[in-house]
């Protein structure tokens, strides 16, 4: 699978699709990365049900130090054909250190092979989550939106 | 997932419809004689504001209409402001494309307060 031995640099941390077993150390890194534990996050069923259609990544470092939740908003027939990214998280003492790139070169891997059209996501007033958004390739969209299109 | 509520049936008559954000999300919440229905505020075409739009209806021409065009499906159909695609609320299929779909999440009304789960 797209992601599953990816790196986020020599000696780095491992990006992998997240499994239901990552539950509880997903929940750590959100409280323990000062972020409100979102609803996805609230029981393991939820995440168990997130992580289903397969655009959550997971970095790890002996443990999870990073997460990226993006969910489809709309379908081509049965494949996602467009991206949410709800959530993208990296532990405080791995930030600046390409991680929350290396998810997103996981996810875009993914939604490419499958042929995704694009992932979309809230602009936020945040410097370091702009200046990694547009790293990645989001361009802005609308007043609210940022796009990043994986058929260009 | 997680429950948040919306408001009052009351509050979202039959033929209204409203944007709300859980979390990061814009959701538009609509009413369709009754039926609660929530779809993301995001067009599938060039991601338009699509709950933005209007509900109105459509035209058809089928057997059903004696193969005359007529205006059908009054208030079940969401017209994105940007370009115009429609798109079926109740199913959330694109008329033009009906492989296209948005997403549609679960919504229910217990005791008169209509809840998304998200």
């Amino acid at each position: 699978m797209i992601g599953e031995l990816s790196s986020a640099g020599a000696g780095g941390p491992t990006i992998r699709p997240a499994r239901p077993g990552d539950y509880a150390a997903a929940r750590a890194l959100a409280e323990v990365s000062g972020f409100e534990i979102p609803s996805t996050l609230a029981r393991e069923a939820s995440f168990a049900e997130v992580i289903a259609p397969g655009g959550v990544y997971i970095a790890t470092a002996d443990l999870p130090i990073g997460l990226l939740i993006a969910q489809p908003i709309a379908y081509d027939g049965d494949r996602p054909y467009t991206l949410w990214i709800e959530l993208i998280i990296v532990h405080p003492s791995w930030r600046r250190r390409a991680v929350g790139t290396a998810l997103y070169r996981a996810l875009g891997g993914w939604a490419r092979q499958l042929g995704i059209h694009g992932a979309l996501t809230a602009r936020r007033d945040e410097p370091a989550a702009d200046a990694l958004h547009r790293r990645v390739g989001f361009v802005a969209h609308r007043d609210d939106l940022l796009l990043w299109r994986f058929d260009e | 997932m997680a429950e948040h509520i919306i408001g009052p049936v009351a509050e979202l008559p039959p033929g209204s419809h409203r944007v709300v954000k859980v979390r990061n999300l814009e959701i538009g919440i609509f009413n369709v004689g009754g039926a609660f229905y929530a779809l993301p505020n995001i067009c599938t075409h060039q991601f338009g504001p699509l709950c933005a739009g209007t509900v109105n209806g459509t035209t058809a021409c089928s057997a059903a209409t004696d193969w005359r065009f007529a205006w059908v499906r009054e208030g079940e159909i969401l017209t994105c402001p940007w370009h115009g695609m429609e798109f079926d609320i109740t199913t959330g299929r694109c008329l033009a494309n009906p492989k296209v779909r948005v997403r549609q999440y679960p919504i229910a009304v217990e005791d008169g307060i209509v809840k998304l789960t998200l």
